[in-house]
Order: structure tokens, then C-alpha cells, then sequence
């Protein structure tokens, strides 16, 4: 694999390709992260010092009086000074994010459960029961029921601010330009040897092309997890510094959007997911470039075959999101590109219809995507050795 | 070893490449000698299976070489027309990558002592970047030769090189001839004339003649010609007659041609070399051609 990273490496495209996917992603990180500003700096110790001031944690009525002041103490002393407005806003953030954290969590849940208890009820009360309705609520409710008494800290990082880290690190423009460089990399990887010659020395030595198929592939995908890594590590270093390393392990439903999240999943958790099918997503494009790259012979005609599927892929999902209709479940089920916006499949009980049994859709996706990539690369191998026409 | 073609035709859609091609060949250095677009190129990449023939079969020692797969290409070395490698790796890089395709295991001995036989050793570690055309082609003739072929398939392997380096070439093939069956596809016949121990004449995708050099050479006697001339005739009568050329001496001008019948009266009988021969058979087959 060295070696073809070697060849890769040799052209220029691939440095130009590199490099400029790098500048678009530190300008990127660079300007959201300045726009951003300072940090919470509540790393949880302001939510702790809250809750025993008003003594009583899980009182709905207790918290809320005590939040009103601190609202009220927040106005007069912004008459006052920025300094004290600033602690007070800090107090007000902690007092509203511990009345999700104690209260509106749980009693949401609550809500939610005796909804869809309501739902099996009514669905089994029926002449005829819709099966797939009933295993579907069924399993919501059997989800949401055993996360019920889900007790967290908060890693004292306001739900705003996750909605802007997380904007800043599922960046759907990065992905334009990701999936461009994994086709130019693609590509050029794999039509080298026919634009310099070599594949007839290639295909005329015991390993043939064939057996290069799976290092050429390894070499792509070494170079697209690399950039990937420098941005998980920038998106690590940013989480870190907002809510502290520690909090990594808390429950990612302390953020509002997650709260129909059915699974007991930690932010850590969370954030491997997102990796994971980032990465699959990668290596399914990178398939799918490799096969298109063995098919079409001519190097340019490829490039542009090869980034015109991919991109109108990802726009197509973009116009759907947009929408959010039908389309949209169909594109989260059965396309890769749905993989860039993991958060959709957290944020609710999301789960399809395979032959009458609901399956996780993000499961689905993601198998789908895997079965995409082995298919794609199992036929470029055996389509890679043919030079015989 | 024998190598048999039987029937090879070749067609691209309603064009013909190649019309039922049938040669055995033993241990030795066959020439395939031809104009471009006679089909060698084509004939190259079947034997070397990197084309499929429309019909026939090539066969080493009974076996056909499409089903010996991985066997064969163990057997085999090939130089195409335009070697391509990696401007990145450096000649010793180069040698390692093809010697590790080859499924060579300690390939270094071998490297160095190929390396040392295309005059490449003291230029082993720059990168191909900024190697020559010339150097480039002795690195692909290196590379032919790394798994000590039974098999050599040289195509075009002299075009760039300079008349040292064809030479140190020719003694490198004529060497190899003696265990191994070296296919050279030129139209450069000065290069094969002294080391080929058979010609192959191709044209239009048919063979038109066989032989060893001097076989071929006979067929010819006495119809190559010298003829004194001034210079202005001389010109004139090159310019209708693709079959001769100048030659200048230091005293005089002569015109030396290739025809079936005498051309002047003070034409004198000259010896036959190779390109004569192929000056006759393809000039005399574009002759009927153009009759037809």
C-alpha cells in the first residue's frame, strides 16, 4: 500500500486536491469557531452550585421560582455593569439548563411513554391491528420506558452552543468539497497506470492489475482518513474546550435535540457513530469512484461520471432535508450521502419498515451503505484484470 | 518450447488487424518486421494477452496461453512501445516495484546485475522525472528481464535509444536469443539484421514472408542496383520511387534501388542487406494493392 501511496503522491493533482481540501477546511473551522466566540466556561460546577442553592432538585415549581429571580436579577444588573450581567447570565443559563436536565427531561418522557402506551392500546383494541404499527410503537415504547429514569449531569454546555458546535462540525459544504477530493483521488489512483502506460507491464507480471485493486483502494482510503482524522481531532479539541474531557461520558439526550433519542448513548458514543459512518460513507464513495474509474476507461470522462452521481447525490439529500417529506426517510434509508447528518437519526425514534419489522434506520443506512461499498469494490476487482477487448 | 499461432485474426468493429497469422516459433530471436499499422503492435498484445483475439490460439508447448494464466506471465517479459513509469520512483524503486509484481522474493542481486548490463548502475538512485527518453527505454528492457524470462517481447525497443546504445542493445538480445524466444516488432532493420535468427514480414495483418536474414536476403539477389547518376536526376527519379535512396560517395553519386527488373542501363548489381529486402516485399505488396 506504501507503494501506491507513493504513486498517488506523485502527482501533482493529488497535491493540489490535498492541499486545497485542508485551506477550505481550516478557513472553515477558522471562521466558525471565531464566530462563535468565548466558550460556556459552565462546565457543570454552576449547574451543581445552583441546585443546592434552591435545595430541592427535582421541583419544578422550586426551580422555576428561583429561575425567575435569577432572570430578574440578570436585568437589573445588566443596568448595572457588563461584569455582573455576564455572572448572571451564567446562573440563568445553569438554572435553565438544570430544569431540562431535572425536569423537562423526565416529564417529557413520561408524556412520551403514555402516548405510545396509548397507541399500542388503541392499535390492539382493533378488529384488525396493523402488525407493523403495533411492533413499531411497541418497540418505541419498550425504548423510551427503559430510559426513563435516565439521570445525568450536565456537562454544563448550553444547548444553543451544541447546536453551533455541532453546525461548525457536520459542515455540509466541507462535504462537497470531501466528496470532490475523494473522486480526484479516486480516479486518478486508480486510471494511472492506463494514462502513463504502465498497466501493460503491470498486467503482463504475475500480479496483475487485479491484485493491486484492493491496495489502490487501501491507499485512498489511508489519504481520505487522514484528513478526516486532523478534522475529528480540531472537532475533539473544540468539544474539550467547551464542555471539558470528562463530560465525554455523559448522555447525549442533555441536549434538547436529543431528547426523543430512544437509545442510552454517550456523547463519546455519539461522537464514534458519527465516525464510523462518516468514515463507511468514505469508503463507499471511494468504492463506487474505483468501480466507476475500472468501467470507464477514459480518465476525464470518468471524473466527470464519477462527480456529477456523487454531488447530485448530496444535493438531492440537501433539497429533501429541506423539505423533510417523505423523500427524506426514503434518502436517510437508502443513501450514503445521509450519513453526513447523523444527528437526523438521534434525534427520534427513527426506525423503517423492512418486510413488516421496524429496523433502525441508521442501522439500515448503514448497512445499506456497507453492502453498496462490497458490491462496488467486488465488481471492480474482477472488472479491474479485464485489458482484453 | 515451441510457440505456435494458429488462425490469430484480429478485427477492431468491421476493421481487420490481423488475417489467420499462423507461425511456430522455436528458441531464437524472431524479428517482426513491418510498417506501422501492419498489426504488430496488435500481434504483441495478443501474445502477450493483453488483447483477446477475435479467433485462434496461441499455444506454448500445447498448452494455450490464456488458460495458463499467472504460469504464463511467470514466463514472460515484455517492453510495450511506451513503457510507462513513475516519475515519483527512483530506476532501483522502479526495479523492486515490478520485481515485487513479479513475485520475485530477494530480487537485489538480480536488480543490480540488470541494472549494470542497461548501463543504469550509476543513475539507479535519481528519479525517472529526470531520466532521459533513452535511459527510460533501457530501464523498461531492465525490467523486461527481472524474471528472466523464457518469453521476451520487445516492442519497438530501440526507437530513442543512441547508436551506443543500440549497440550495447543488439548485444544484449543476440546473447539472450541462444535459450529463450525473443519476438522483436521494429521497422528499424538495421537493428535485427546482424542478431535475428528469423524475420517475420508483416503486412496489413497478414505474414508475407518468413526467413532468417540471409533466406530473405537471396530471395533479392540481383535485383538491387546501384545506378551512377547526377544529383538532379537522382532527386528526380527518388521522388517517384519510394524504393531507392542516395548514397554519396566521395567522388561520385549513386542511386541505389530495389526492383524486379534493371533500371538503367548502367545499373550494376549490388549486394542485398535487410532493409533492401524490406524495401521489396512491402513496396512490392503496396505494388499489387494498388493494381488491384
Amino acid at each position: 500500500m506504501l507503494k501506491e501511496l507513493k504513486k498517488l503522491f506523485s502527482s501533482r493533482l493529488t497535491w493540489v486536491a490535498l492541499l486545497l481540501t485542508l485551506a477550505y477546511m481550516i478557513y472553515l473551522s477558522y471562521a466558525d469557531w471565531r464566530g462563535m466566540g468565548k466558550p460556556d466556561g459552565n462546565d457543570g460546577r454552576q449547574i451543581v452550585k445552583f441546585v443546592d442553592e434552591i435545595g430541592v432538585s427535582n421541583d419544578y415549581n422550586e426551580i422555576n421560582k428561583n429561575l425567575e429571580a435569577y432572570w430578574a436579577k440578570t436585568e437589573s444588573l445588566s443596568k448595572e455593569s457588563k461584569e455582573y450581567f455576564d455572572a448572571a447570565s451564567k446562573l440563568y443559563d445553569s438554572a435553565s439548563i438544570a430544569r431540562y436536565v431535572y425536569v423537562d427531561f423526565p416529564e417529557h418522557r413520561r408524556n412520551m411513554v403514555t402516548e405510545l402506551f396509548y397507541t399500542v392500546q388503541n392499535e390492539k383494541g382493533k378488529k384488525d391491528p396493523d402488525s407493523y404499527v403495533l411492533a413499531y410503537n411497541e418497540k418505541a415504547l419498550e425504548y423510551y420506558n427503559k430510559y426513563i429514569p435516565l439521570e445525568f449531569k450536565s456537562t454544563g454546555m448550553s444547548n444553543d452552543r451544541y447546536n453551533l458546535y455541532y453546525t461548525l462540525y457536520n459542515l455540509s459544504y466541507w462535504e462537497v468539497i470531501m466528496i470532490a477530493f475523494i473522486v480526484i483521488v479516486t480516479v486518478r489512483m486508480f486510471t494511472m497506470e492506463r494514462t502513463s502506460g504502465a498497466y501493460q507491464l503491470i498486467n503482463t507480471s504475475r500480479k496483475n492489475s487485479r491484485r493491486l485493486f484492493f491496495k489502490k483502494y487501501a491507499a485512498v482510503l489511508a489519504v481520505c482518513f487522514l484528513i478526516r482524522a486532523v478534522h475529528f481531532i480540531t472537532e475533539i479539541l473544540y468539544y474539550v474546550r467547551s464542555a471539558g474531557f470528562t463530560n465525554l461520558y455523559l448522555p447525549i439526550q442533555q441536549f434538547t435535540d436529543f431528547e426523543g433519542c430512544p437509545w442510552q448513548i454517550s456523547i463519546a458514543g455519539f461522537i464514534a457513530v458519527k465516525e464510523a459512518a462518516v468514515l463507511l460513507m468514505y469508503g463507499a464513495f471511494a468504492a463506487l469512484a474505483a468501480l466507476l474509474s475500472v468501467l470507464i476507461l477514459n480518465p476525464l470522462v470518468s471524473l466527470i461520471v464519477n462527480l456529477v452521481l456523487l454531488e447530485s447525490g448530496f444535493l438531492f439529500y440537501r433539497y429533501a432535508e429541506f423539505k423533510t417529506t417523505d423523500a427524506a426517510d426514503k434518502f436517510r434509508t437508502y443513501v450514503p450521502h445521509a450519513l453526513m447528518n447523523v444527528k437526523e437519526y438521534f434525534i427520534k425514534f427513527d426506525y423503517c419498515n423492512f418486510f413488516g419489522v421496524p429496523v433502525s434506520r441508521i442501522a439500515f443506512c448503514m448497512a445499506f451503505t456497507a453492502f453498496i461499498c462490497i458490491v462496488s469494490l467486488a465488481l471492480g476487482f474482477i472488472l479491474s484484470g479485464r485489458g482484453k477487448r | 518450447m515451441e510457440l505456435q499461432f494458429v488462425n490469430i485474426s484480429k478485427n477492431y468493429g468491421k476493421k481487420t488487424a490481423l488475417t489467420n497469422v499462423n507461425l511456430t516459433l522455436h528458441e531464437g530471436v524472431h524479428a517482426l518486421l513491418g510498417p506501422n499499422g501492419a498489426g504488430k503492435s496488435t500481434l504483441m498484445n495478443i501474445l502477450t494477452c493483453l488483447l483477446k483475439a477475435t479467433d485462434g490460439k496461441i499455444t506454448l508447448d500445447g498448452e494455450e496461453i490464456t488458460a495458463m494464466g499467472a504460469r504464463f506471465r511467470d514466463m514472460l517479459g515484455y517492453l510495450p512501445q511506451n513503457p510507462g513509469f513513475y516519475n515519483s520512483f527512483s530506476g532501483y524503486g522502479v526495479m523492486k516495484y515490478f520485481a515485487d509484481l513479479k513475485g520475485m522474493k530477494k530480487p537485489q542481486d538480480r536488480i543490480d546485475e540488470l541494472l549494470e548490463l542497461v548501463n543504469l548502475t550509476e543513475d539507479k538512485k535519481r528519479k525517472i522525472g529526470h531520466y532521459s527518453g533513452g535511459m527510460k527505454r533501457r530501464l523498461g528492457i531492465a525490467v523486461s528481464l527481472l524474471n528472466d524470462p523464457k518469453l521476451l517481447v520487445l516492442d519497438e525497443p530501440t526507437a530513442g535509444l543512441d547508436p551506443k546504445e543500440r549497440m550495447r542493445f543488439r548485444n544484449i538480445i543476440g546473447k539472450l536469443g541462444f535459450d529463450k524466444i525473443v519476438i522483436l516488432a521494429t521497422h528499424i532493420v538495421s537493428d535485427v539484421e546482424s542478431i535475428s535468427d528469423n524475420c517475420l514480414l508483416l503486412k496489413n495483418g497478414e505474414i508475407i514472408t518468413t526467413g532468417s536474414a540471409d533466406d530473405l536476403k537471396e530471395h533479392i539477389k540481383g535485383k538491387v542496383f546501384n545506378t551512377p547518376m547526377s544529383q538532379e536526376k537522382a532527386e528526380e527519379y527518388i521522388l517517384n520511387n519510394s524504393c531507392a535512396n542516395i548514397i554519396k560517395t566521395e567522388d561520385s553519386l549513386f542511386v541505389h534501388s530495389v526492383s524486379d527488373e534493371k533500371p538503367f542501363e548502367n545499373s550494376v548489381p549490388a549486394p542485398a542487406n535487410l532493409e533492401d529486402v524490406y524495401m521489396y516485399y512491402f513496396n512490392e505488396q503496396s505494388k499489387t494493392e494498388e493494381e488491384k
